[in-house]
C-alpha cells in the first residue's frame, strides 16, 4: 500500500490518473510529512461558530444549531483568508516533452502540481484562479474560493495539450492586464523562451501589485544532456535540428543551461519574485513547500 | 628496415576495421526530440572543431594500433644492411652440386641453403647490391627484392661440379665493392660481405687451398647446410686376384646406390653421371667407371618369376656396379681404395679401402670343427681369406661335423686350419698329418674350446699336447692389449717384417684364451707378455696355435685386412714350396658369411645376388679407421683470413658483428611500446567520454 508521502514523488502520483486524486493524494501526502502545520485538515467543514450579526452570509447559518439552541449561529472555518491566486501554466509545445527515461512531461507535472496547489488553496479557502498559456493567453479563470472553483480548474487542467508555440510574454500580459485583484501569481512553465521579454512581462505582474513565484519545470534530459554518442538533436517547437555528439558537448550545453536558468533566476530575484527551478523528478513538496513559504510571508 | 616474416605485414588489411568503424559509427547517429536544443546548438558550433579532431585523432590511434601491432608481429629487424647513402655489397654464393640434393628430414640440402639466402635478401634494404652466383651458372647482379624473386622462382634443373673455389673466386671478382673502389669512395672497408651457402663436402672443397681468399675483400659469413649424411650409398668392394697368361690382375666389383636425392631431380640423377674410381697404393693410375642410368643398371636385374632381388641396407632404388680389372705387379698384397666421385660423395661410406691378395700356392683345407651357431663365422673368415676365383666350396656344402673329415682329406692338403674341438680320431689324424710333414693351424672358439692341461686328460689335454701349451681359459683381454710388434721375428709373420701398412699392432682384443707354452714357443706376444701365437715343430711338421679367433667375440682381428695377410704369411710359411696352386675348399657348414655384402667391413665370404655363389671376398678397413670425410667447415673457413670469416648457423642468418654496420636487431619491442601507448591513450579519450546505454 502506498503512503501519502510517497504521492509527493512524480512517478507515484503519475500512477493516479484522476487529476482532482492526485491532487488530494499530492496534498495528503504533503500534509502527512508536515510536523508542525497550521493546515491539518484540509477539510471544508466549519471549525467552530460564532454568532450571526447583520450582514452575515445567511447560507453560513447553522439551522441544527437553532433547532438545539434556539439560537442563530454562522459556521466559520479553520481559518479565513483573503488569498489570491492564480495557476498560470504553459502548455506550449516544448511542455509536452518526456525525457528518454520515461515519467511526466512536463506538462504532466505542472498540471500535477497546479492541481495541488489549487487543491492546497481551495482547503485554506483561498481563491485559486487558473491560466492556460499558450500562444498567448488561452484561458483565464478569476480565482474563486469555493470547491466548485477547483473542479473547475482541475477539469480545465485536465483538458489541457501541450500544442503551439511559446508565448509566454504574450500571456503574462494579457493576464496582468485582466488581473484585477491582487493575487499569487504561479507561473508554471519550463520557460524555453527569450528571457528578456518574459522576465519584463513579469515585471508588468509585479507592477500591477501582484507576487510572483516562477516554478520553472525541466526535464532531466534538458538539463544534464544525458544522452550518449552521435545524436540529432530536433528542437519540437521550430524543428531545427543539430547533428552533435552528446559526450562532446555535454559539458558546453550544461555551461549554457546553467547560464540560462540563471538569467532567468536573476532576473526573477531582481523583481522581488521567488524563482524554483525544478525537474520532472523533483518531488512535489519542494514546490508546494515553497508555496506555503511565500503564502507565509505574505499573510 | 626488414622483416623476418613479411608475410606477417598482409595483417594491414586489418586497417580497413578501424576505417569501417569510423565511417560506420557516423552513420548511427539517432534523432531525439530535444526542446532545448538551441543550447546545444551553440555548444556544438563551440566544439565543433574539437570534434573533428577528436574523432580524426581517434581513428589515427586506432589505425596506428594496427600498424604497430601488424609490424611487430612481421619481425621488423633494423640495421645490418647500412643506411641510404652507404649502401654495401653483397655476393651471395649458393653451393648447387649434386650433395645439396641430399634429403634431410623431407628437405633438401639446396632448398635450405636456399630459403637462408631469401632470408638473408629479405634483410638487406634496396640500395644494396647484390650479386647471386650459383655453380655452373652466370652470376646475377640486381638489387635484393629482384634477385630474390628471381631466386624464389627458380631451382635448378641440373646439379653442377663446379667446386667452390672457382664459385668463391667468381663471386669475389664480381663483388661490386672492391677494396680500391671502397678507398676511392670514401667508404669504410667492411662494407662488402660474402656469404657462402653450401654443405662443405670434401669433393665440393677439392680445388679450395687455404688462405687461397685471405686477401678478399668482404667480410665473409659461412653458412653450412645439412650433415654428414651420405646421398649415396658405395658397397664393400668384392676383390679377387686372378691369374692370367699375362700375369696377376685384380678384379673389383663394387655395388653402388643412391640414398637419397631431391624429389624434383629424381633420386636417380644425383648417381647418374657419377664416377667409381679405384686406385692401388703405389700407383698412379685411377681407374673409373661410370655409372649408367637408373633404366638400365648395371647389375641384373632378378630374372623369371619369385626371384627375389637381395636387399642391400640403406640403398634406395636401383643397384648400380661397377667394374674393375688392373695389372698387377710384384707378389702383394696389394692395397687400394674405390671410391664414388662425381656425385659430390662424403663422408666414409663412399670411400672403401681393399686388401687384395694372390691365391696361396698351396692346398688349403679349412675343416670347421666347432659347435653351434660359433664355428660358421669363424670357418667362413678363414676360407674367405684364401678364396679364388674358382668356388669355394661344392655346391652342397657338407654339414658341420669334425667326423667327416677323412684321413685322406688331410693328406691331400698342404696347411689345415682346424677350427675348434677335435674329437680323439681326428686327433689322431692330426698328428700322423703333422708328423709326416703337414702344417696344423689351430683356431680356437671361444665356447667350444675346452681346457687342456699336462698331466690331464681328454681331448683338450691331447690336443694341448699337440700344439704344445697348455689350453687355459678364455678372459677378457685387458684395455689397450694388442699384438707386441717385437714378436715379429718369425717366419710365420714374414708378410709384416719390416713393419707394413697393414701392422698387426692395430688389432684391438676383447678376449683371448689363456696359453702356456711347453713343447712350443710363442711367435707373436700379446703387449702384456702372454703368449698369442704359439708355435711348434712336431715330426716333420709344424703346428701353430692362436689363442685368439676372428670371431667379434675374440676382437677385431678378423675384421681387419691384416687378417688377411697374416693367412697368407702363415700360409706362405707354412706350405712347401713349388706346390701347384689349388682350389682351396672348405669342409663343413657353409654360410653367408656375418652378414650380406655390404653390411660392414671385415673379411667375409660373399655370395652373387642372383646366382648364390660364393664369390670373392673384400677386405676393407674398420669404418672408425676411414679418414673423416664430413663436412668440413674449417676447412672452407680456412680459405679466408682468421678474423674475416665467420661460421653461422643455416636457421638464423646473422650479421657478423664484425661487419661495419649495426648487426640487424630485432626491433618488435619498439612497436610494442607505442603499441602500448596508443591503446592507453585511446582508453583515456574513449573513457573520457562514458559509454552509457544505447537506450538513453
Amino acid at each position: 500500500m502506498v503512503r501519502a508521502e510517497q504521492y509527493l514523488r512524480p512517478d507515484v502520483a503519475r500512477r493516479v490518473t484522476r487529476l482532482d486524486l492526485k491532487a488530494k493524494f499530492i496534498v495528503e501526502g504533503f500534509l502527512a510529512g508536515l510536523h508542525d502545520s497550521p493546515y491539518r485538515g484540509c477539510s471544508l467543514e466549519f471549525s467552530e461558530h460564532r454568532k450571526y450579526v447583520a450582514g452575515d452570509d445567511p447560507r453560513w447559518l447553522d439551522w441544527t444549531a437553532w433547532a438545539k439552541t434556539d439560537r442563530l449561529f454562522v459556521k466559520t472555518f479553520q481559518a479565513e483568508t483573503n488569498l489570491s491566486a492564480y495557476l498560470l501554466v504553459d502548455t506550449s509545445r516544448s511542455m509536452g516533452y518526456t525525457g528518454p527515461g520515461g515519467g511526466m512531461s512536463k506538462l504532466e507535472y505542472a498540471t500535477a502540481l497546479a492541481a495541488a496547489i489549487g487543491y492546497l488553496l481551495v482547503c485554506q479557502h483561498d481563491a485559486v484562479g487558473l491560466g492556460v498559456l499558450g500562444a498567448g493567453l488561452a484561458k483565464l479563470l478569476p480565482p474563486r474560493g469555493s470547491r466548485r472553483q477547483l473542479v473547475r480548474v482541475l477539469s480545465e487542467l485536465a483538458q489541457t495539450t501541450a500544442e503551439g508555440g511559446t508565448a509566454l510574454a504574450d500571456g503574462l500580459h494579457a493576464v496582468a492586464r485582466r488581473a484585477k485583484r491582487r493575487s499569487l501569481m504561479m507561473l508554471l512553465s519550463d520557460l524555453v523562451d527569450e528571457p528578456g521579454p518574459v522576465l519584463e512581462a513579469l515585471r508588468h505582474l509585479v507592477f500591477r501589485g501582484h507576487d510572483v513565484i516562477v516554478f520553472q519545470i525541466l526535464d532531466r534530459t534538458e538539463r544534464d544532456l544525458d544522452l550518449t554518442g552521435p545524436v540529432i538533436l530536433e528542437d519540437p517547437e521550430t524543428g531545427a535540428r543539430v547533428a552533435t555528439d552528446a559526450d562532446h558537448i555535454r559539458a558546453a550545453y550544461g555551461e549554457r543551461i546553467a547560464s540560462f536558468v540563471a538569467r532567468y533566476e536573476r532576473g526573477v530575484h531582481e523583481l522581488g519574485a521567488d524563482f524554483v527551478a525544478m525537474t520532472t523528478s523533483t518531488p512535489f513538496d519542494q514546490a508546494l513547500l515553497r508555496f506555503l513559504h511565500e503564502r507565509k510571508r505574505r499573510f | 628496415m626488414t622483416f623476418s616474416d613479411p608475410r606477417m605485414l598482409v595483417g594491414l588489411v586489418a586497417l580497413a576495421i578501424p576505417l569501417a568503424i569510423h565511417l560506420l559509427g557516423r552513420r548511427q547517429a539517432r534523432r531525439v526530440i530535444l526542446p532545448t536544443a538551441r543550447f546545444a546548438e551553440g555548444a556544438h558550433q563551440a566544439r565543433r572543431g574539437l570534434l573533428w579532431l577528436k574523432r580524426a585523432g581517434l581513428l589515427a590511434l586506432r589505425l596506428a594500433a594496427v600498424a604497430f601491432l601488424v609490424v611487430a608481429l612481421a619481425g621488423p629487424r633494423i640495421g645490418g644492411g647500412g643506411s641510404p647513402g652507404e649502401a654495401g655489397a653483397w655476393a651471395v654464393c649458393l653451393d648447387t652440386s649434386p650433395s645439396m640434393a641430399t634429403l634431410e628430414k623431407g628437405v633438401s640440402r639446396y632448398t635450405a641453403a636456399r630459403e637462408a639466402a631469401l632470408g638473408l635478401l629479405g634483410r638487406l634494404g634496396e640500395d644494396e647490391q647484390v650479386l647471386l652466383v650459383r655453380c655452373g651458372e652466370k652470376a646475377l647482379r640486381g638489387t635484393p627484392e629482384r634477385l630474390r624473386t628471381a631466386l624464389a622462382e627458380d631451382v635448378p634443373s641440373a646439379w653442377s661440379d663446379e667446386a667452390m673455389g672457382s664459385l668463391i673466386s667468381r663471386a669475389v671478382a664480381g663483388l661490386p665493392c672492391s677494396r680500391e673502389y671502397l678507398s676511392l669512395q670514401g667508404l669504410p672497408q667492411g662494407k662488402a660481405r660474402l656469404v657462402v651457402l653450401t654443405d662443405a663436402t670434401p669433393w665440393a672443397l677439392r680445388d679450395l687451398g687455404a688462405g687461397e681468399f685471405r686477401d678478399a675483400p668482404a667480410g665473409v659469413l659461412l653458412v653450412p647446410v645439412g650433415s654428414d649424411v651420405a646421398n649415396a650409398w658405395l658397397g664393400l668392394p668384392r676383390v679377387a686376384v686372378v691369374e692370367t697368361p699375362e700375369g696377376l690382375r685384380l678384379s673389383l666389383e663394387v655395388d653402388v646406390a643412391p640414398v637419397a636425392t631431391a624429389t624434383r631431380l629424381g633420386r636417380a640423377e644425383s648417381a647418374r653421371g657419377a664416377t667409381v674410381r679405384m686406385a692401388l697404393d703405389g700407383g698412379t693410375e685411377v681407374r673409373t667407371a661410370t655409372l649408367a642410368s637408373h633404366d638400365s643398371p648395371l647389375s641384373p636385374r632378378p630374372s623369371g618369376r619369385g626371384s627375389p632381388r637381395e636387399p642391400i641396407a640403406g640403398a634406395v632404388g636401383d643397384i648400380h656396379r661397377a667394374r674393375f680389372v688392373a695389372a698387377l705387379e710384384g707378389d702383394g698384397p696389394w692395397q687400394g681404395r674405390v671410391w664414388l666421385d662425381g656425385a659430390d660423395a662424403l663422408a666414409m661410406d663412399n670411400e672403401r679401402f681393399f686388401t687384395a691378395v694372390a691365391p696361396v700356392a698351396a692346398r688349403v683345407l679349412v675343416v670347421n670343427g666347432a659347435e653351434g651357431a660359433e664355428k660358421v663365422p669363424a670357418a667362413v673368415h678363414i676360407a674367405a681369406a684364401f678364396a679364388g676365383q674358382d668356388p669355394l666350396v661344392p655346391k652342397e656344402a657338407r654339414k658341420v661335423d669334425a667326423g667327416r673329415v677323412e684321413a685322406k682329406d688331410l693328406a691331400a692338403s698342404d696347411v689345415v686350419f682346424w677350427v675348434g674341438v677335435c674329437g680323439p680320431s681326428a686327433l689322431g689324424w692330426l698328428r700322423e698329418y703333422v708328423e709326416k710333414g703337414g702344417s696344423l693351424v689351430w683356431i680356437p672358439v671361444a665356447t667350444a674350446t675346452r681346457p687342456g692341461r699336462a698331466g690331464a686328460s681328454g681331448p683338450g689335454a691331447e690336443l694341448a699336447g699337440l700344439i704344445g701349451a697348455e689350453i687355459g681359459d678364455a678372459e677378457a683381454a685387458g684395455d689397450g692389449v694388442t699384438l707386441d710388434p717385437g714378436g715379429y721375428a718369425s717366419d710365420l709373420l714374414g708378410a709384416f717384417e719390416g713393419g707394413t701398412a697393414a701392422d698387426l699392432a692395430k688389432p684391438v682384443f676383447r678376449s683371448r684364451l689363456v696359453l702356456a707354452a711347453r713343447e712350443g714357443i710363442p711367435a707373436v706376444r700379446f703387449t702384456d707378455g702372454r703368449p698369442a701365437i704359439v708355435l711348434r715343430a712336431f715330426g716333420n711338421g709344424r703346428v701353430v696355435a692362436f689363442g685368439v679367433g676372428p670371431g667379434e667375440e675374440w676382437g677385431d682381428l678378423g675384421a681387419r685386412p691384416e687378417f688377411v695377410v697374416l693367412m697368407h704369411s702363415l700360409v706362405e710359411a707354412l706350405a712347401p714350396s713349388g706346390s701347384p696352386r689349388q682350389a682351396n675348399r672348405v669342409i663343413g657348414r657353409s654360410g653367408g658369411g656375418p652378414g650380406a655384402p655390404g653390411s660392414r667391413p671385415g673379411n667375409f665370404s660373399a655370395s652373387s645376388p642372383d646366382r648364390g655363389r660364393k664369390g670373392p671376398f673384400s677386405v676393407n678397413v674398420a669404418a672408425e679407421e676411414t679418414a673423416d670425410l664430413g663436412p668440413d667447415a674449417d676447412r672452407l673457413a680456412s680459405a679466408f683470413s682468421a678474423e674475416g670469416a665467420r661460421v653461422c648457423d643455416a636457421s638464423q642468418v646473422l650479421i657478423s658483428e664484425g661487419f661495419a654496420s649495426e648487426s640487424a636487431s630485432d626491433a618488435a619491442a619498439w612497436f610494442i611500446l607505442p603499441l602500448a601507448v596508443v591503446v592507453l591513450v585511446e582508453t583515456l579519450v574513449v573513457s573520457g567520454s562514458p559509454i552509457r546505454s544505447q537506450g538513453r
